[in-house]
């Protein structure tokens, strides 16, 4: 049910946004000036992520409140999956990214920072654990079996 | 020229003899003298009283005058005669004593020689042994030392050579981690300037396959 809104909390940054939007929908329930939700939804939440609630709220007739609360929960149970690339990704890339992971992982969002040194690919931070996929491993690991 | 073969001992009891002789014929000639003169003192006092007994009396010292100058005489030619002797004994005598002190000097000094010879005889065997012992010593010592030498040498080359070894291998290691180093640098200089977006977003891409087949997520 929150899948589809959880998607625009792709990163930690896109995750504080959203944060914030849900809040400020909280605090417009029971407003009845301009600040009421329909004009919050409309004036200060990002497009796709207003679209995506009104569906929310209309495909499963439920409380905007209760709606916003629970949103809230699940915001807070998202785990972060620190990525390194070589680049600074364009949205393109963090979208296919995304979704690729999501195919397989629900829950998560990405924490994406740059080091060229990595030459190429990526390096994960994931649960705990360290996997480094970049092609300087890679070029690394092809180096000492030369050298052997 | 006599000819007298007489000892040291003879010589000596002729001498005395001879010195005796002299000192009684002194003694005598002294007593006779003595008498002589007391007979001047009787004639003197004689002559006080007569002319011819002075006149006998100067006959008869004239007389006994005469008489001891010939005693006296005799007495120097004996003498004369027994210091000739004496004197050739002597020499003799000298002679053969220095001919029997050259032999005996003679046969000592061979014997001296011959014993010397021996001492020096016996002082060479003994050196030549000390020399002979202290050279197998030398030798022991020697090869001793050049069995601990050849030890010590070749346990240092042992040393040398591990401690080569590990430089050697320390030194590759050292040489192959520049070399992927330098290599790591030129891939990454020259893949980060040739790689373009798209191969960047293919290569994140099969990084996430990769990842999801290791089952990162």
């Amino acid at each position: 049910m929150y899948s589809e809104i959880l998607r625009y909390a792709k990163t930690d940054e896109e995750k504080e946004l959203l944060v914030k939007e849900v809040e400020l929908l909280l605090e417009s329930i029971y407003k009845t000036t301009e600040e009421n939700f329909d004009n919050v939804l409309k004036t200060k939440v990002r497009s796709g992520v207003a679209v995506a609630i009104r569906d929310a709220l209309n495909s499963n007739k439920i409380e905007i409140g209760k709606l916003l609360t629970d949103l809230q929960s699940e915001i807070k149970k998202l785990v972060p999956m620190r990525i390194t690339l070589a680049i600074e990704p364009t949205e393109e890339m963090l979208e296919e990214m995304y979704n690729y992971i999501t195919k397989h992982v629900t829950g998560i969002y990405l924490v994406v920072s740059v080091n060229k040194a990595l030459i190429g690919g990526m390096t994960i931070e994931f649960k705990g654990k360290f996997y480094d996929f970049s092609l300087k491993e890679k070029l690394g690991k092809m180096n000492i079996m030369i050298s052997k | 020229m006599i000819n007298i073969n007489l000892s040291a001992d003879t010589i000596l009891l002729i001498s005395i003899a001879i010195n005796v002789i002299l000192v009684v014929a002194v003694v005598a000639i002294y007593v006779y003298q003595k008498k002589i003169s007391f007979k001047l003192q009787v004639a003197n006092e004689e002559l006080k009283n007569a002319p011819q007994i002075r006149a006998r009396a100067e006959k008869i010292l004239e007389d006994a005058k005469a008489k001891s100058q010939e005693i006296i005489s005799q007495a120097v030619t004996l003498n004369s005669q027994s210091m000739q002797s004496l004197n050739q004994a002597l020499e003799k005598a000298t002679n053969e004593q220095i001919m029997a002190y050259k032999q005996a000097l003679e046969n000592g000094k061979g014997e001296s020689v011959k014993t010397l010879s021996n001492i020096s005889k016996d002082i060479q065997n003994a050196a030549l042994e000390e020399v002979q012992a202290f050279k197998n010593n030398l030798q022991q010592e020697v090869a001793k030392s050049q069995l601990e030498v050849q030890k010590r040498l070749e346990a240092d080359f042992k040393s040398v050579d591990t401690q080569v070894e590990e430089y050697k291998k320390k030194r590759l290691t050292e040489v192959e981690a520049e070399l992927n180093q330098i290599l790591a640098k030129v891939t990454e200089d020259l893949l980060g300037k040739s790689l373009r977006i798209s191969d960047h977003q293919e290569l994140v891409m099969k990084s996430l396959q990769e990842a999801k087949q290791k089952n990162v997520f």
